[in-house]
């Protein structure tokens, strides 16, 4: 019986990895955690979120798009409270996470000019000022333990 | 082998290659308990300024993932150098190599009392 050789297993091995590796997203986060005082690169959080923005065809994350946009937050044990996920057309994407009260969040998503992306729909972005993409609310419910979006 | 991004405490962004080929560690942007090393920025450039910096850097998961050539550290380190930010590496490179070393001695050490010794005692038999 014919076998391979470990190179050739190494190079299919690294064949594989680099197909995965193309195939990568170009993405931004922006953390956050619960309650206010507390932040997300320290321990003291009850939740801990993220705002994920993602350019599914692998653009350059300034550039005009298709973004993917992912929230999603869990908590101490690590067991997700709340995971969505939405599209937008836009050049960079911006959030703003409001979280005071534990029974409500309210995220909003705003396309932003980069004036390091040097192309002209980022310039004309930077003059017009952000645009507002969406407001998202969410409130908890105590029955599933879950936050859940609200209108 | 360690893994590697930015992320900015004062504006809470963060920038990263995904993992090791886009599966293997999921999120580039992860574990922000683990060990960091702070970045020095210039005087006068804000930290919202310099992750706009780095998020326009357009080599961010571009071509085959080869540790040391192009993985998250190169990545890493081409956007700091985009952004004139001198680069102050990840916390213990690539590798842990005092734990690395350390296990390798012991193993040795090991086994050269499991081997070394009997031989030495039939030598001066």
């Amino acid at each position: 019986m014919k076998t391979h050789s470990p190179l050739a297993h190494a190079f299919f091995v690294l064949f594989l990895f680099t197909i995965q590796s193309c195939s990568a997203s170009n993405f931004t986060t922006q953390h956050f955690s619960f309650p206010p005082e507390s932040q997300p690169h320290e321990t003291h959080w009850q939740y801990i979120g993220f705002v994920k923005v993602s350019s599914s065809d692998n653009q350059a994350i300034t550039k005009k798009s298709k973004k993917d946009v992912w929230v999603k937050i869990v908590d101490k044990e690590e067991r997700e409270v709340l995971n969505e996920k939405m599209q937008f057309d836009s050049a960079s994407i911006q959030s703003t996470i409001i979280w005071i009260e534990h029974d409500s969040i309210q995220i909003e998503l705003h396309e932003v000019g980069n004036k390091y992306s040097n192309d002209s729909y980022n310039n004309d972005l930077l003059k017009s000022g952000p645009v507002l993409l969406a407001i998202i609310n969410y409130k908890y419910d105590s029955n599933t333990k879950l936050f859940r979006r609200v209108k | 082998m360690n893994h590697s991004f930015i992320h900015s405490t004062e504006t809470g962004r963060g920038r990263g290659r995904d993992g090791i080929s886009g599966f293997a560690w999921g999120d580039g942007v992860q574990g922000l308990n683990n060990p960091y090393v702070v970045a020095p920025l210039p005087q006068g450039m804000s930290e919202k300024d310099f992750m706009d910096r780095i998020d326009a850097y357009t080599g961010w998961n571009s071509g085959g993932w080869l540790p040391w050539v192009n993985d998250c550290h190169t990545d890493t380190k081409e956007a700091f150098d985009f952004a004139n930010v001198p680069y102050p590496g990840a916390p213990n490179g690539r590798i842990d190599i005092d734990d690395q070393v350390q296990s390798t001695v012991e193993k040795m050490k090991q086994y050269m009392r499991s081997k070394v010794v009997p031989i030495y005692l039939r030598l001066t038999q």
